[in-house]
């Protein structure tokens, strides 16, 4: 993909601290200046599946091997998966790291498959921080710690800001967005998960999709709403909202500007679907919370079906994913396992279905990992954990940066949470370094990423 | 309980202290004072029909043409809301009980408390079916107000460990409106001791470290300072942060939680059991305060907070945890924090500095030394400078946006929605026969539904904001919920009566619109919309989206099949749709 001049401006902008463009300037300018040519042979898409609540990963993947697994059983008690049922596998990476078995969950069958495939990638233990640290400092006093550690909504957030130490507003895939594309492209985010701090703050606002966005004809029935204004009541509706744009009100002013954006989208979204592809291999699951992750996953591999439709065909596109119910104070997380681990094989098969496995990398974050030891029948919230990455460009079957022994004594424990030993900025540097930012493009996107040694974890091919 | 007698003459030292605080930022007097015809003075006079209408959609879940009449007769807002302190509450569980009637040989529910659990999946609905009948017709409005914004605080939700509960949500429901205008420590206690909340954040059959697990539960510990009390930093009585060196301070660490989880260890359900499996097992254990059973209680020291706050050892489960809950209460934080959220919930999004310390004053003190008053706060917050005349002295900032759930009840309310007999079933089974509104929710991602917010952070936290307010540190929580499909598309299928929306199928919520209709087909479509603009928008509709609806009304007045009563609702569709409604100012 062609570097533009932008690219660079935005470098020195963001270097000085000022991130704002002109969000009018990006409404004139066209995002069709990249050439359909171009952006053919050079499709890339990163999917993150946040699993919200802070996903206890480590009853997911289990050491198995002698003291480990004795030691995995002591700290875990009751919730202790049986050795006998994992699904196992065998590590060794080229430094001959890690030498040990591991299992998965007996219900994680796809996510096996693909493992042993090497189309998955385990990351080991990482989580926010200011700077490397580790739980002997912490004992001694002498860390900086993120802020709010253990709390949802401030963990979730560094998550998705992609720095605990620096204040943003923006979210990182907002900046990646912004990079690639300094006019603004309303079509680089995308989210079938709902409103995130991830993608806040780009010169285009993150496109919300749901179900419904798929076959609009109830909405143009009226000519209300996102996928209206052509209608006969939807012009009213465009007059009402424009003129309110002006008014003094500055919560009005930003709502009427919102929706006029959203009533300019049916002409880009005409013709968006058309043929699109239909899939059969992805469920609801059971006891859901929100749109179940194989409902959203199904529109990402829709809506990567149609992307040639899409107005200016971005090269690069971001999408968002939210699965609900992580949050096991009171259970392990047996019925989420099975389903994630089938909903992320469904999606990797539409991938394949769809030729698309080098160009599309999934990968997981979530709020936190969880304590060690449980609280009676669940876990409460912790610290580091281990994220997942899918898709035919990972270098799959691995596990990258160093697996915690899952011991109260541990050297990475501290108060029964893991110590992250992989920083979440080397963890996602990673990967949008193969999306494909330069260096100097990663440290603008992560501008506390040369606190960390590690910056490619090299699980990318 | 504490029970609150002679509130309203410890408020006449309330008005005192406000008066002294100089009233508004902008010097603005603090209300208008008019004499009524027998002499009286009033210092909450209700101004125009406009102004009461906007009190209204603060006060209640929406303005209608009667209650705006009955209010500009009263002319006194204080007045209003003591009668409305005086109205007996209208509790979910009894309308659920007393309207439910067994068919087909299905006994009822009053009779035959254990069917809760029997046809759970079915009374989910009940329990959603009670609260949009009495949000639209309960008498208590004021009361049910304060309860759903207490419910989008003190969160408990369908989703997750609640879903096959419907008895425990309503029963907790009901904790809720009683203690509306309560005391914010009793309110709390009673929150805490609830086995739905008990269940809901896991520290039902929480055990003391080495009995059930490792270490007790800390779930509970954690959401009841950061979300139900004390917040995570250090505030400010007008609800800032304080900063040290430039940095907000929290209030309590990793140490603190671990503390507090030992508080609240020891409580089980009403069954005495502790086994969390053996939980819930009985309407009367999901429905009565949780029990102690002592040899789980953590009876070791707890240091909480920085500070150095102390619950000695020995102390019993009961007595620990009310402590406990006293500290949260009377903590510096609790007052401003506790205020700007209901502030939030209520009136403004961005209130000023200055008016959450006038509440949080109130909070602190009601005028007669006691703390946490709810229903003195609330007073305090809907007769406030900012409330009453926010639009006109801060019209830069003030408002919020409307809930998707506050668009239907508002709607149901002012245009009459009929509802209908209605049997509810469990798969094909006919079990229960009441009147409802069969509602189903806002849209394909039921994005908003009575107590069904997909975690305890609630449908929106309260910094929230698309990103070009919320860079300017300006917060629109409620905007997390629009942009999702759903809420124009149900109001314009209400409106237009067409139920092959999803959601609508089988709803009864058809709309009285004689007196509009009637305008509509007299071509007076100016009336028409000033007496939208009146039940609606309290005078707020902007003369540019007035003129594009007349526009709209005249271009098309004449087109063939267009009906007086259609125009109205079109009209009506297209108000209720713009962002003129959507923000409540």
């Amino acid at each position: 993909m062609k570097k533009s001049l932008n690219r660079r401006e935005f470098l020195k902008r963001s270097a000085a601290g000022l991130l704002s463009l002109s969000p009018l300037g990006a409404m004139l300018a066209s995002p069709e200046r990249l050439d359909a040519a171009q952006t053919a042979g050079d499709y890339r898409a990163i999917v993150c599946v946040l699993l919200e609540g802070g996903a206890d990963v480590f009853n997911m993947i289990v050491p198995t091997y002698r003291e480990s697994y004795d030691d995995y059983r002591a700290v875990r008690k009751g919730l202790a998966v049986e050795r006998e049922s994992l699904l196992g596998f065998t590590h060794a990476d080229a430094a001959g790291r890690n030498p040990l078995a591991y299992g998965m969950r007996s219900n994680m069958g796809r996510m096996h498959e693909l493992f042993e495939k090497k189309r998955l990638a385990l990351v080991a233990n990482v989580g926010t921080l200011v700077r490397p640290t580790t739980a002997e400092e912490i004992r001694e006093g002498g860390a900086v710690l993120p802020n709010q550690l253990f709390a949802h909504n401030t963990q979730r957030d560094l998550w998705m800001l992609g720095d605990a130490k620096n204040p943003h507003k923006m979210g990182w895939a907002a900046r990646t967005a912004d990079l690639f594309f300094p006019e603004g492209s309303p079509w680089c985010n995308i989210t079938v998960g709902g409103n995130n701090l991830m993608q806040l703050g780009a010169v285009k606002e993150a496109v919300a999709f749901s179900d419904a966005a798929v076959s609009p004809d109830t909405m143009r029935y009226y000519g209300f709403g996102p996928e209206a204004g052509s209608g006969e009541l939807g012009g009213v509706y465009q007059d009402i909202y424009e003129a309110m744009r002006g008014d003094g009100n500055r919560l009005m002013a930003a709502f009427a500007q919102k929706r006029v954006e959203e009533l300019r989208r049916p002409d880009l979204l005409a013709g968006l679907f058309d043929g699109v592809r239909e899939f059969d291999g992805f469920s609801t699951g059971v006891h859901e919370t929100g749109v179940p992750l194989g409902k959203q996953l199904e529109l990402v591999a829709k809506i990567l079906s149609v992307r040639e439709n899409f107005p200016g065909r971005p090269a690069r596109q971001i999408f968002f994913v939210n699965h609900h119910g992580w949050d096991t104070h009171d259970s392990d997380n047996a019925h989420q396992t099975g389903y994630l681990s089938d909903s992320l094989g469904a999606f990797y098969d539409a991938l394949e279905e769809m030729g698309l496995t080098e160009r599309v990398t999934l990968f997981t974050l979530s709020d936190f990992g969880r304590s060690l030891s449980p609280n009676g029948a669940g876990t409460d919230h912790g610290w580091g954990s281990h994220a997942f990455v899918m898709g035919g460009a990972v270098k799959g079957g691995d596990i990258y940066g160093r697996m915690p022994e899952l011991r109260p004594d541990s050297p990475d424990a501290w108060s029964d949470r893991m110590v992250p030993t992989t920083a979440m900025e080397s963890y996602l540097a990673t990967i949008v370094g193969w999306f494909g930012a330069t260096e100097e493009e990663l440290d603008a996107i992560f501008p506390n990423l040369r606190s960390f040694g590690t910056r490619n974890m090299d699980f990318m091919g | 309980m504490k029970r609150m007698t002679s509130r309203f003459a410890g408020w006449v030292t309330v008005f005192l202290l406000m008066t002294g605080c100089g009233g508004g930022e902008g010097g603005e007097v603090s209300s208008v004072e008019k004499e009524t015809d027998s002499g009286r003075t009033v210092r909450y006079a209700v101004a125009s029909a406009n102004e009461a209408s906007a009190f209204l959609s603060r006060a209640t879940f929406g303005a209608t043409p009667e209650e705006i009449d009955r209010l500009v007769r009263l002319g006194d807002y204080d007045l209003w809301l003591q009668e409305q302190f005086q109205e007996p509450p209208s509790y979910h569980m009894a309308w659920a009980e007393e309207r439910a009637e067994g068919v087909g040989g299905v006994d009822d529910l009053k009779d035959h408390p254990e069917d809760w659990k029997r046809f759970s999946d079915a009374l989910g609905y009940l329990q959603r079916d009670a609260w949009w009948d009495i949000a639209v017709h309960g008498k208590d409005q004021l009361r049910q107000r304060v309860a759903f914004a207490l419910s989008e605080i003190l969160v408990i939700s369908r989703n997750g460990p609640l879903l096959t509960y419907p008895d425990a949500r309503i029963s907790y429901y009901d904790v809720l409106v009683r203690h509306a205008f309560d005391s914010y420590e009793e309110l709390l206690k009673a929150v805490t001791y609830h086995p739905a909340m008990g269940k809901y954040l896991s520290y039902l059959g929480n055990a003391k470290a080495g009995t059930r697990g490792a270490h007790p539960d800390e779930n509970y510990a954690r959401e009841v300072m950061q979300l139900f009390s004390i917040g995570l930093y250090r505030l400010d009585r007008d609800g800032r942060r304080l900063l040290r060196d430039g940095r907000p301070q929290p209030v309590y660490d990793q140490k603190d939680i671990e503390q507090m989880a030992k508080i609240f260890t020891g409580l089980t359900d009403d069954n005495g059991q502790f086994e969390t499996e053996a939980s819930f097992s009985s309407h009367h254990a999901r429905t009565s305060a949780m029990v102690a059973v002592e040899e789980y209680h953590d009876r070791s020291e707890k240091r909480l907070f920085s500070e150095g706050r102390l619950v000695p050892a020995g102390g019993d489960t009961k007595g620990d945890i009310d402590k406990a809950l006293h500290m949260l209460a009377t903590h510096p934080n609790t007052a401003p924090f506790v205020s700007r959220r209901l502030i939030q919930r209520l009136v403004t999004s961005n209130p000023s500095p200055a008016y959450v310390e006038r509440v949080a004053e109130v909070f602190e003190d009601n005028g007669k030394g006691e703390r946490g008053d709810l229903g003195a706060v609330v007073r305090a917050i809907l007769l406030d400078d900012e409330a009453l005349h926010g639009a006109r002295n801060r019209p830069e900032i003030f408002g919020k946006f409307r809930e998707p759930l506050l668009y239907f009840t508002h709607l149901f309310r002012a245009f009459h929605a009929q509802d209908g007999y209605h049997i509810l079933r469990q798969g094909d089974t006919p079990l229960y026969r009441y009147r409802s509104f069969n509602f189903n929710g806002t849209g394909y991602t039921r994005q908003e539904g009575p107590l069904e917010a997909l975690t305890v952070f609630n449908y929106f936290t309260p910094e929230d904001a698309p990103y070009t307010l919320k860079k300017e540190g300006i917060a629109a929580p409620e905007l997390e919920l629009y942009g999702k499909q759903g809420i124009d598309e149900v109001l314009m299928g209400i409106i237009h009566k067409n139920d092959s929306i999803y959601g609508l199928f089988e709803i009864s919520a058809d709309l009285q619109l004689e007196k509009e209709s009637a305008l509509a087909s007299g071509k007076r479509y100016g009336e028409l919309l000033d007496r939208l603009d009146g039940i609606l928008t309290a005078g707020h509709l902007s003369a540019s989206t007035r003129e594009a609806i007349l526009s709209y009304a005249r271009a098309h007045a004449s087109d063939e099949g267009m009906s007086g009563e259609k125009m109205a609702r079109h009209m009506l569709g297209l108000v209720i749709t713009s962002p003129d409604y959507a923000l409540q100012r």
